[in-house]
């Protein structure tokens, strides 16, 4: 069984929203955006912690921005094929496996009083009402918020651990037990019968003693003492707390990152969520797992999450360690628009094919970064990022509180980062090189750079009348010139196109970037630095050692390129910018 | 109580299989047994469906298989039709038609307005699934989303739902693990169709019945397809053929009136008695009232409600109770009990609640639903309404017609949605008619009971006496066309000598077979009365005791 579709209309933040789930899905968003109140919607239907209580509407619930007085939250399933809950939800799962439930608050215009439905069956126009949430039993949420209190937790679950752990004693070990317990006992009577002998613990007692036989003849009989009340040797041992030991020898627990750690560990032991279960159908929502962890950390425990929990599991997260532990098809992106959340292309869709799977290339967290992000730049290798991160600094364009990200496409290329970016519907722009190759096995050389711009073009945006026109009328000159120096003819066509695609934000250098740099204002500081080089010598000194003289040269000359702000190398950064004070705007 | 080795066989084996139970040999021992045994391997979710004849033979064995206070996970207990009308028909059919209008209410074909009735004149017994056309599967869906199901009806419109809803064959199969129907000779066509197409989805199936009582052929029932399971090799077939019920000489009897070649018991006396009292009905109740004390003090019985009066009609019955002086208790067929909405079980166990002691009113409420499910306010008006029922039946007269409100009152506060003229109706006639009201008072220690054959089947006395055996009524016959006395036409020969073989079948120590020489037939005249065949078919009288005193 998956819970495949959550759809919500005027809930919270939510005017209307539908969102896709696989089955490990992770939801990002920026703070604020609505991820808890998307797991409050599932939960409200599912969780077994929420008292029917919970189920009352509130005032907050119901959408803010527009008159709302109904709100709705709706659960599809599919593939309901386990017995416990086709035998719990008898009628309400048709023929094809399909499952829906349904939660409905009203709110009366007048009197401001406020109702809620509960409704289940087999496809939305079937839904009939129901009284309550009796199939929690069989299908249910577990949930872990990301304000864990670990000691409250631990204190409660001992006594669970301790009592599996007593069952599955075998004879040898439940007899040896026994000897040992009664050894306790008898340890723990001495031990409470040393202890009021000790004089200060005696003598404190006297004084309150003589006090009372003051105030009271009628109880001096009894008296005031401390006692130990270690005799309760049941008492004793329970009372006994986690601890952590470091080569035998007791330490504190540890950081709050291990206490992470061990609460998930015992959250899903507790839970028995690591084996199959036939009594009951869970669904996990895990809110921020990576709390305090160190990042290796963090990719262990997504991988523990994805692999160990048998069940569908939801996370949310703010790490792009742990969403580098994701598919792109299992991420699901919430944004704001116009004061509504929704999901990015409704949620999980199949943006990545095999091919990219199969390419065995896990993202590494530097492109995950990106998914957190409003705009990303995308550039071609490290020089470039190298450049354009310093660049940005200093022409006041502060990247981090922005939420630009500059992101390298190096050896995946850019094809698939703009479809995962597009499917997340997060703005890109692309600063790519004007290459020029030769066509193989031909004497022809063509205008690579663009055309690759072009094609990207074509596969990843709708057709555009004027691009359709332009294309016509000047794709062909693209290519066939016969030396690497193209004709005036191909010139005039590869000028023509590269405007136009400045409107896709696609960018493309004159040269390269080690062409364009020197034939910028930087020329003189350049001179200085290649000081023992001819002029004709320095580009290709330049593109010799790459990054490495990137790194060299942006170390010695950072503050020089605040002079190109006003630069065409610029462009790019100052198209991201435009693009976030435009979504700025929208949301204000 | 330890098996028997026959039992033992069955208990033990765990797959499709066919019993043929003898009377009195332990089958609802035997399947309260199984069940229990089901029930310790099932998980919460799931359970068994025991089907049983009639509500209160359901009662019996549910309370049975969980005697010791044993979990029925999610089993279903009861009636077929109240098992084709809620794990069936009404969740599924809202699959396949849509959600009806109202909740769903149950009527009789025959209690349609005239003008409705017409659209269910190609309704009839025989129609099964594969002659029923598209217009008529329409008319089922019409009244349907309307919110009726015609009682007559619901055995197809089983058939027909679970043939086509998957989810319904999912649902069952995740549910149910073991399915029982008891009484299986007195099946059904449409119960038998439901019976295979359960076994087919894998789900163990036990049969279990007895071909000699099989007594409802007039009510469309057969005993063919318990002969069916019995020859099919799917089944695996068992027998419990030792009556460990009745005396030897009523063994003895009732065998050989079936097969006169049947193998004897030795047994020392013939405790099956035969008397032909001298005039009709009412003569017979006076001589029933110096018998019945003779009879106690000879069989040394306890109580005397272990002692039954059997009779084949209704009429006789109602005759001797009117004339009968000793203490006895007449058993009627209640329309009430058996209707299957909602409120009319309320007002049924409401009925059972104002007169039995040990009914409780949580078990009114609690049949349908829990006490936690009422807010603060619902359970003040559930308590003020038990209070005003109690002061109603508490008063001198009872007033029946605040009784009757009241009951609609607090069947609108469990069940609103389930409002039934009716229910109302029949409830009505129950509390007017002071025998049908008798009926719901525990029977009494001292009363002797009286009730028709087929009510008897599935239960035991001490003693017994068998009446209305006369010539042309039992069994039913009548001379062939222009009088013909030599080519007789038997009624169902064969469904009469079950019911006389179920009759005799009730008794543990004794049976008394009572004729008279006259008989008032339905008119109100006076007949003659003879003796019927069975008195003296294949010499069975050398069966009975002898007695110088016995008429012969």
């Amino acid at each position: 069984m998956i819970l495949a579709t959550v759809k919500l209309d005027g809930f919270r933040n939510f005017k209307k929203a539908k969102i896709n789930l696989n089955k490990k899905s992770l939801i990002i968003g920026a703070n604020d955006v609505g991820k808890t109140n998307l797991l409050w919607a599932i939960r409200l239907l599912l969780d077994r912690g929420l008292s029917d209580y919970e189920l009352e509407p509130k005032d907050s619930d119901f959408y803010a921005f527009e008159e709302t007085n109904e709100f709705g939250i709706a659960l599809y399933f599919e593939d309901v094929v386990e017995d416990c809950v086709v035998s719990k939800l008898k009628g309400k799962i048709g023929d094809d496996n399909k499952l829906v439930l349904s939660y409905r608050a009203y709110r009366d215009k007048t009197t401001g009083s406020k109702t809620f439905k509960l409704f289940a069956g087999c496809n939305f126009k079937s839904l009939e009402e129901i009284e309550d949430r009796y199939y929690r039993k069989v299908l249910n949420v577990k949930y872990i918020s990301s304000r864990r209190d670990f000691h409250n937790y631990i204190n409660r679950e001992k006594g669970y651990l301790f009592q599996i752990a007593k069952e599955n004693r075998n004879e040898l070990e439940s007899k040896a037990d026994d000897k040992l317990y009664s050894e306790i006992q008898t340890e723990l009577k001495s031990v409470d019968e040393k202890i009021p002998k000790l004089n200060f613990i005696s003598s404190a007692t006297n004084t309150i003693n003589e006090e009372l036989s003051k105030l009271s003849l009628h109880h001096t009989k009894q008296k005031i003492v401390f006692d130990a009340s270690t005799s309760n040797a049941d008492n004793f041992i329970s009372n006994v707390s986690i601890a952590s030991k470091s080569n035998e020898q007791s330490v504190l627990i540890g950081g709050d990152g291990r206490l992470n750690q061990i609460y998930l560990a015992l959250w899903a032991s507790r839970n028995e969520l690591t084996q199959e279960s036939i009594k009951e159908v869970t669904i996990f929502c895990i809110e921020e797992p990576e709390a305090h962890l160190h990042p290796h950390q963090q990719r262990k425990l997504a991988d523990y999450l994805n692999l160990s929990l048998k069940g569908q599991v939801l996370l949310t997260t703010h790490s792009p360690q742990i969403a580098s532990e994701f598919s792109p098809n299992s991420i699901i992106r919430l944004l704001n628009e116009k004061g509504a959340t929704r999901a990015a292309s409704n949620g999980c869709s199949e943006i990545i094919d095999e091919a990219f799977e199969d390419f065995g290339y896990r993202l590494s967290i530097i492109p995950a970064e990106a998914f957190f992000s409003d705009v990303v730049l995308l550039i071609e290798g490290p020089s470039e990022e190298l450049f354009y991160k310093t660049l940005s600094k200093q022409i006041e364009i502060d990247i981090d509180r922005l939420n630009i990200s500059i992101l390298m496409v190096d050896g995946i290329g850019f094809s698939t980062f703009i479809a995962i970016l597009n499917s997340l519907e997060i703005e890109w722009v692309l600063r790519t090189d004007n290459d020029i190759f030769q066509i193989p096995k031909k004497a022809e050389y063509r205008y690579a750079g663009i055309q690759r711009c072009v094609g990207l073009c074509k596969k990843h945006f709708k057709s555009d009348t004027i691009t359709e026109k332009t294309l016509t009328e000047n794709e062909a000159n693209l290519k066939g010139f016969i030396t690497n120096k193209p004709e005036a003819i191909n010139i005039k066509s590869a000028s023509i196109v590269i405007a136009d695609l400045e409107r896709y934000k696609m960018y493309l250098s004159d040269i390269d970037l080690e062409n364009d740099i020197f034939n910028t204002v930087l020329k003189k500081e350049l001179k200085d630095y290649f000081s023992e080089l001819a002029e004709n010598e320095i580009v290709s000194a330049m593109q010799k050692r790459k990054a490495s003289f990137m790194y060299d040269f942006l170390k010695k000359n950072k503050e020089s390129l605040a002079k190109l702000s006003a630069d065409p190398i610029a462009k790019p950064l100052q198209k991201c910018k435009s693009i976030i004070e435009k979504i700025q705007n929208e949301t204000d | 109580m330890k098996p028997t080795d026959q039992q033992i066989l069955i208990l033990d084996y765990d797959d499709n299989s066919v019993v043929i139970a003898a009377p009195g040999s332990g089958k609802t021992y035997v399947l309260s047994e199984k069940i229990k045994n089901n029930l310790k391997s099932l998980i919460e979710h799931q359970g068994v469906i025991a089907i049983s004849y009639t509500n209160k033979a359901s009662n019996e064995l549910k309370n049975r298989s969980l005697s010791n206070g044993e979990n029925p996970m999610s089993s279903f207990f009861g009636t077929i039709d109240r098992f084709n009308l809620s794990e069936i028909i009404i969740p599924f059919a809202k699959q396949l038609f849509g959600i009806p209008k109202t909740e769903i209410k149950v009527t009789k074909i025959t209690s349609l307005p005239n003008e409705e009735k017409d659209n269910f004149n190609w309704f009839n017994r025989n129609l099964s699934l594969d002659k029923i056309t598209e217009e008529q599967i329409e008319v089922l869906k019409t009244y349907f989303l309307k919110g009726s199901i015609m009682i007559e009806t619901i055995g197809v419109f089983a058939n027909y739902v679970f043939s086509n809803s998957i989810a319904c064959q999912n649902y069952i199969r995740s549910r149910y693990k073991y399915l029982y129907i008891d009484e299986y000779q007195d099946s059904g066509f449409e119960q038998h169709q439901i019976f295979l197409k359960i076994k087919y989805l894998n789900i163990k199936s036990v049969a279990v019945g007895d071909l000699n009582q099989s007594i409802y052929a007039f009510s469309g029932k057969d005993a063919k397809y318990l002969e069916e399971l019995t020859k099919d090799d799917t089944f695996k077939y068992f027998k419990l053929d030792k009556n460990h019920r009745c005396h030897p000489s009523i063994i003895n009897y009732s065998n050989y009136l079936l097969n006169p070649k049947t193998e004897l018991i030795p047994t020392e006396q013939n405790l099956i008695f035969f008397d032909r009292i001298d005039g009709n009905e009412k003569d017979i109740a006076i001589w029933l009232d110096k018998k019945i004390a003779s009879v106690q003090k000879a069989f040394k019985i306890e109580k005397r409600n272990q002692i039954a009066i059997l009779t084949r009609t209704t009429r006789t019955g109602e005759i001797i109770n009117l004339q009968l002086k000793e203490p006895h208790k007449l058993s009627v067929s209640n329309e009430l009990d058996i209707n299957l909405n909602v409120w009319s079980a309320i007002f049924s166990n409401l009925l059972h609640f104002i007169f039995d002691n040990s009914f409780k009113f949580i078990d009114v409420i609690e049949v349908f639903t829990t006490y936690d499910k009422f807010n603060s306010s619902d359970l003040k008006k559930l308590k003020n309404s038990k209070n005003t029922i109690e002061k109603i039946i508490s008063a001198r007269k009872l007033d029946f017609e605040k009784l009757t409100n009241e009951f609609i009152k607090l069947a609108s506060l469990i069940a609103p949605n389930s409002e039934s003229k009716e229910s109302v109706e029949l409830l009505t006639k129950v509390i007017n008619n002071p025998i049908e009201l008798k009926s719901y008072e525990p029977a009494n220690e001292n009363e002797v009971n009286i009730l028709t054959l087929h009510k008897s089947k599935g239960l035991e006395y001490d003693f017994i006496f068998h009446l209305d055996l006369y010539e042309w009524i039992f069994p039913n016959k009548q001379p062939g066309p222009n009088n013909d006395f030599n080519n007789l036409i038997y009624g169902d020969w064969k469904q009469d000598i079950n019911l006389h073989y179920v009759g005799i079948t009730r008794a543990r120590k004794g049976c008394f077979l009572i004729t008279s020489t006259k008989r008032t037939n339905n008119e109100g005249t006076t007949k003659n009365g003879k003796d019927s065949e069975f008195i003296w078919t294949n010499k069975i009288e050398d069966l009975r005791f002898k007695n110088k005193t016995a008429n012969e």
